[in-house]
């Protein structure tokens, strides 16, 4: 084994190397690792608190929308079950006919369907005269049915009257809660 | 000059005795018993020692006594003292019944003469005694700043106690046990030889033996021709000094005897009281060192290689201790993210909920707003349409395109049904599709489909 034999200044001289080395490696390998994580901490926490901020600020405003949803859920939210519902509707448009002279050739509801509203399609054929045809949309489109028309085909019959048949799909809206 | 109060130890088989002389008030002195204890209990003791007198153990002065040593003469032609050392080294075995690394000496110039000669004492302790009690001492953490030998305490006594500095005096030191004579003046020590005394009284029989121990000492002073005889007899000690005692020294050697009794009190516990004395404010250059100096090297290397290693675990523990508050500091801050975290699900869901009755809201008053309200449209269609258009087809698809089929008597009812639908704001890329044109017998017609996209 070698040995080496040193003098005070070489000895001074390596451990003044050894001690840079040292801290050259602590601020590589510890201390800038170490800032990079808390800055990365910082960071998160900084976007952290900026979201929660905004989402407090958005839920003050939860009051409002509320409201507006409570409104509309007055309006058009669920009477019952969906038999009902679909029940409830044929019956209107049963009087809404009679009342506008209108005669239903055929009446059929349609597979409700749910996203984020409720949908009653009823599929309709109908008979009447071109006056009495648009009074019977008035009717279904005025509230309280205010039904959406959202197929419509009116086509005047060959029988040589002024009758029209028409086919309609008329869609009640409907707010989940 | 303030005078230096040296703390001096001395270490032998019966005691442990510790003085130190003050400025003003009484001296610290402080002994106890360590009869059949081992190294390892006296370095006990001596730990508890020093902690009970409140005291720094380094820069002692340690004591051997007299006995330990042997004291030899020779004549060396140098009067450089390092020369002086290397020579005895070199003829230490030949005086000694020792080998020469198993022997710690220092030594002492007493004259020399003009020839370049120098007339040296030298006192030779074995090594292992030397080590032995270094080993003791550094095990306190201390190192010693002197090993010597108690008959230089004796004669440093003398120097303090006597203003004539060349007439030459013998020193009978009697303590407890023990004892040492010392043939000295007030420059050097000359001669010192152990006795070893009987307990309780010297009886008038042993007053020969003592008498015998003092021919013998006078003899080998006498025989390597160190200087005059004695001219005054001192008894010094701490047992307690016959008072027969200096009749019978007067009447045999015809000199002077004066008694320093320095017990008091204490007496017959006082251990080298004489020599205690004597190094408690003396310059330890008169003195010998029998400290040998790899011992003090490696002692030296020791503390410096703990010193290191106490810094370095000082450094790890400071490194770890920054770990530790910084893992602390990053543990809050992490702690503190997943308690936003945390707060922020709980947002979230609540954030969802508003997210899902705004897209309700939404939908409900987009589809409301998108809805066709017919009554509006037909009124356009039938404004526009004018009384010379007859439609029999009106068609809305489900991508709200409306697609119109009729009749008109001529292509400018139709086109002017088209400007009107155009101009209408219900209707956006009116298009006309088709026109055919029918010719009958009597009449002409133009069969059309318009198409437009409702807004």
């Amino acid at each position: 084994m070698i040995k080496l034999k040193l003098s005070n200044r070489e000895k001074m001289i390596a451990i003044v190397t050894f001690l840079l080395l040292c801290g050259y490696i602590m601020i590589f390998v510890v201390v800038k690792p170490f800032q990079a994580a808390l800055s990365g901490i910082d960071e998160s926490i900084v976007i952290s608190e900026e979201r929660l901020e905004k989402g407090r600020q958005i839920l003050e405003k939860r009051g409002n929308l509320q409201g507006a949803l409570d409104s509309l859920v007055k309006e058009w939210g669920f009477a019952a079950s969906d038999a009902a519902e679909n029940s409830e509707i044929i019956n209107a448009l049963e009087a809404a006919a009679t009342t506008a002279n209108i005669r239903i050739l055929n009446i059929e509801p349609r597979p409700i369907i749910r996203d984020t509203l409720a949908r009653y399609p009823i599929a309709l054929t109908i008979s009447g005269t071109s006056k009495n045809m648009v009074q019977f949309l008035f009717i279904i489109q005025a509230k309280p049915l205010a039904l959406n028309v959202e197929n419509l085909n009116l086509e005047r019959a060959i029988d040589g009257n002024a009758t029209i048949n028409g086919s309609l799909v008329v869609t009640r809206l409907r707010i989940i809660r | 000059m303030k005078n230096k109060y040296h703390k001096i130890i001395s270490i032998t088989d019966e005691h442990l005795t510790f003085f130190q002389a003050k400025e003003t008030g009484a001296p610290t002195f402080r002994q106890t018993d360590i009869r059949g204890l081992k190294d390892e209990g006296i370095i006990k003791k001596l730990i508890v020692f020093f902690k009970e007198l409140k005291i720094n153990p380094s820069g002692m002065v340690m004591v051997i006594h007299r006995q330990n040593a042997l004291m030899r003469f020779m004549t060396l032609p140098s009067l450089q003292i390092q020369e002086l050392r290397n020579m005895a080294a070199l003829q230490i075995a030949g005086i000694v019944p020792y080998a020469e690394e198993e022997v710690v000496f220092d030594l002492k110039v007493l004259s020399v003469d003009g020839t370049g000669n120098s007339k040296v004492m030298i006192i030779i302790v074995p090594r292992e005694s030397i080590e032995r009690y270094w080993k003791i001492y550094v095990k306190t953490d201390a190192m010693p700043s002197c090993i010597t030998l108690s008959s230089f305490g004796v004669w440093l006594w003398h120097c303090r106690h006597c203003s004539e500095r060349t007439a030459v005096f013998m020193i009978i030191d009697m303590n407890e046990h023990d004892g040492e004579i010392c043939i000295c003046t007030g420059e050097n020590l000359y001669a010192s030889r152990a006795l070893r005394l009987p307990e309780g009284d010297i009886a008038a029989d042993n007053f020969k033996f003592l008498l015998k121990e003092i021919d013998l000492t006078v003899d080998g002073y006498v025989q390597e021709r160190l200087g005059p005889l004695p001219v005054k007899i001192m008894l010094t000690g701490a047992r307690g000094i016959p008072e027969d005692l200096s009749a019978i020294l007067i009447k045999e050697y015809e000199l002077p005897v004066e008694a320093v009794d320095h017990g008091g009190s204490k007496k017959g516990t006082l251990g080298s009281a004489t020599a205690l004395l004597g190094f408690s404010s003396a310059d330890l250059t008169q003195s010998v060192n029998l400290i040998p100096q790899d011992l003090v090297q490696t002692h030296l290397r020791t503390q410096a290689k703990r010193a290191i290693i106490r810094m370095m675990g000082a450094i790890l523990i400071l490194v770890l201790l920054v770990i530790g508050v910084g893992a602390l500091y990053v543990y809050r801050k992490n702690k503190y993210v997943e308690d936003l975290n945390a707060k922020w699900a709980e947002t979230k869901k609540q954030l969802d909920v508003m997210e899902d009755y705004k897209a309700k809201i939404d939908a409900m008053t987009g589809a409301l707003n998108n809805r066709v309200i017919f009554k509006d449209m037909f009124a356009v269609v039938t404004r526009s349409a004018g009384p010379n258009i007859s439609l029999f087809n009106i068609n809305i698809s489900d991508d709200r395109v409306l697609s119109m089929q009729g009749v008109a008597k001529n292509q400018a009812d139709i086109n002017s049904f088209q400007e009107g639908l155009m101009r209408s704001s219900f209707f956006a890329n009116v298009r006309l599709d088709f026109v055919n044109k029918r010719t009958t017998q009597d009449s002409e017609a133009s069969y059309f489909k318009i198409s437009c996209k409702m807004k």
